[in-house]
């Protein structure tokens, strides 16, 4: 690269940092300078998007604030006005501005949430038998259309979060009280609905969903997923921590956790290289390894620190977590040019 | 912006930065994603630290679990970690592992001269304040010196805690909260030749989230003249902001940008709580250094705000907490003003395409 096509390279803030450290800028022009080289047309359109999204969050929050001073003086008619008004005028709002386009999934999105705080204020004002599982069903089932509508990742999201309260009301009010399942499967049901919208969202993008290309969802629902089985996993090696109710599964939870980690991390290596997504199922499987052979140890050392017997189980436990963690570090670093390789390919 | 108009506008010498660029660009690797640094950088970490738990439960083994008596014996033991971790860099051992080290000793050490031999926070305060110094200088990793910036800012807001709130000089509170955005904001604008990004950050947000946090324990009610000082620091730490950015703009449409913004922020900053103007200066910030990262957190923390705002019992430029229907007038009137301000951006923004 000669010096006149440098003239013409465009700076990164990465490039101002490094003029500073060498001392080719000063202190006083390093602000105008860090301001000068962003890219404003960039910074318009994001900071735009984010005073929208920041000044629709405070208007709610003034509506919020005026609904809490005035609550005791509004009539039911004005409450459900309200309410209603709002799911009709944000509806209004995303078909006019289109349902698949980024104001109207937003719309779609507001009028999702309003639905719930709709629900609970029915639920708050006619108390009936309907419990805290029908909010959350008719929730989840109302909002269902606007989801699939929208076809945004972000919106599907938030209705997994919904999903996810649906499954722990249905299994901790109704399920488990009623003898139907055994109390220590509860969080291989919480896991299994981020696990199969993600396995669901998975085989439409391979379908060609377009609108499934952002991967954030995808890490956003497997970290949960995994991080649910691996509380199972721990609540069955550690049932006397105090953190856990006692109702542990047995050795199937080491299985159940197993399959789907063992499955992530092979999916994400080879059918769908993706550097996070196995990174995620690496961690995880990384955090397994060291509390099973933490376990272990527990059991062949009684683990008091005043004890020299003790005291050698707690160095076996360093050691054997430093290798957990050392193992994932370097298996981390040598996968990093197959995946760049990999990614690169597939653009 | 591309080279050839950065050296005119800020009229710096071209030989030397286009020489820097052109050594960078040719032998420069390809850095590893940020989240596998992360994890990486994590497994290092708990390497390091295990080393130290280790030498402590030997410790515990050889001397019982007195530590109070036996602080100066701690203490030592946790600089040689800290002083083994600065050297070991120098050898082929991951940086990661080395940090872990390093503060795990320091840790260490701060708890013997802290509870083990006062019972206070201040004289751990002190040493780590003299530990970061040491690590700047030093060049330590970044990752290092924002655990240190961390371990700093928990013990100034312990020191406050226990120093200030009893005397219930809480103006005091609010100023130090103060004095750390406007410290931030500055080491961010005007750095050092020695990079303190994670310094800076950690000034601004244990700025934003303290105040949040010690109103979990009391509240601030009392109409205290000094804690609308507080608020004007945090004001001058927008202006601040706002003047670099003007003085980086280099044309009107820009500058007129700059003055909209200020003219949101400013009055707005004046009207909110403490923490609420602290968050704000985070998203100035991020707009002012195009960071996108400090732009999520500042937005979240604006959020963690607004919710805190519900029970908040703050005092107002009107020397009383503000009651709710004042609050969502507040509310309602920033939202309003922030839309304006949005739309205003993306109409123009929309005009000046091609």
């Amino acid at each position: 690269m000669t010096h006149a096509d440098i003239g013409e390279r465009d700076l990164s803030f990465a490039d101002l940092l490094r003029f500073r450290s060498k001392g080719l800028i000063g202190p006083v022009r390093f602000g105008p300078a860090a301001f000068a080289i962003r890219d404003h047309r960039r910074w318009a359109q994001m900071s735009g998007a984010a005073l929208l999204a920041l000044g629709a969050g405070h208007l709610v929050a003034g509506l919020v604030f005026y609904g809490a001073s005035q609550w005791e003086d509004l009539s039911e008619w004005q409450i459900f006005g309200i309410l209603q008004g709002g799911i009709v005028v944000l509806v209004a709002a995303a078909l006019a501005g289109g349902l698949t386009k980024p104001v109207g999934q937003a719309a779609l999105i507001g009028a999702t949430l309003m639905t719930g705080l709709l629900l609970h204020i029915v639920q708050r004002i006619y108390p009936s038998s309907a419990g805290n599982l029908e909010f959350l069903l008719a929730w989840a089932l109302l909002v269902l259309p606007w989801v699939a509508a929208s076809r945004s990742a972000a919106h599907w999201v938030v209705w997994t979060i919904i999903a996810l309260f649906l499954a722990d009301a249905a299994f901790s009010g109704y399920l488990e009280p009623s003898g139907l399942v055994p109390a220590a499967i509860g969080p291989f049901v919480l896991a299994a609905v981020p696990g199969l919208v993600l396995c669901g969202g998975e085989a439409m993008r391979r379908r060609g969903a377009t609108w499934l290309r952002p991967k954030w969802p995808r890490y956003v629902l497997l970290a949960p997923a995994l991080g649910l089985l691996f509380t199972a996993l721990l609540e069955h090696l550690f049932p006397d921590l105090p953190v856990f109710d006692g109702a542990a599964a047995g050795v199937e939870s080491v299985i159940i956790f197993t399959i789907p980690v063992l499955a992530a991390i092979w999916f994400y290596r080879f059918r769908v290289p993706d550097y996070a997504g196995f990174a995620i199922a690496i961690a995880f499987a990384a955090l397994a390894a060291g509390a099973i052979g933490a376990r272990m140890i527990d059991g062949w050392y009684s683990l008091d620190p005043l004890q020299p017997s003790g005291l050698f189980g707690w160095l076996l436990i360093f050691v054997w977590a430093s290798a957990c963690a050392g193992g994932m570090a370097i298996l981390l670093r040598h996968q990093g040019y197959f995946f760049e390789t990999a990614e690169h390919h597939a653009g | 912006m591309q080279a050839d108009r950065f050296y005119q506008q800020f009229d710096l010498q071209r030989t030397a930065i286009a020489h820097d660029i052109h050594i960078h660009d040719q032998y420069a690797e390809p850095p590893l994603p940020w989240f596998i640094q992360g994890l990486i950088g994590l497994g290092g970490w708990i390497i390091g630290l295990t080393i130290v738990l280790l030498a402590i439960a030997i410790l515990v083994l050889l001397h019982g679990s007195d530590m109070d008596a036996l602080w100066p014996v701690n203490f030592a033991i946790g600089t040689a970690f800290l002083v083994f971790g600065w050297s070991i860099r120098c050898l082929r051992m991951p940086a990661s592992v080395a940090d872990g080290l390093a503060f795990g000793g320091l840790i260490f050490a701060a708890l013997a001269i802290g509870v083990f031999a006062a019972g206070k926070a201040y004289p751990a305060l002190f040493f780590t304040g003299l530990v970061l110094i040491i690590s700047a200088r030093l060049d330590a990793t970044l990752v290092l010196q924002g655990a240190i910036a961390a371990l700093l800012a928990g013990l100034i807001a312990a020191t406050a805690m226990q120093e200030l709130v009893i005397d219930r000089q809480i103006s005091a509170v609010a100023w130090i909260f103060a004095l750390e955005s406007l410290a931030g904001v500055i080491l961010f604008m005007f750095p050092a030749r020695i990079d303190l990004r994670p310094l800076a950050s950690i000034a601004i947000f244990s700025a934003v989230l303290s105040p949040v946090l010690a109103a979990q324990f009391f509240t601030w009610t009392e109409p205290e003249a000094s804690m609308i000082a507080g608020r004007l620091l945090n004001l001058s730490a927008l202006a601040v902001l706002f003047l670099t950015a003007w003085l980086g703009a280099d044309g009107t449409n820009r500058r007129f940008d700059v003055l909209m913004f200020a003219a949101l922020c400013l009055p707005t900053a004046l009207i909110l709580p403490q923490a609420g103007s602290s968050a704000l200066i985070v998203f100035v910030l991020a707009w002012c250094r195009g960071s996108l990262p400090l732009a999520i957190i500042g937005g979240a923390l604006q959020t963690v705000f607004v919710m805190h705002y519900f029970h908040d019992q703050s005092i107002s430029l009107i020397y009383r907490a503000p009651t709710m229907i004042e609050k969502a007038w507040i509310m309602g009137g920033i939202g309003i003003a922030l839309i304006a301000l949005g739309a205003m951006l993306a109409f123009r923004e929309a005009r000046a395409e091609p």
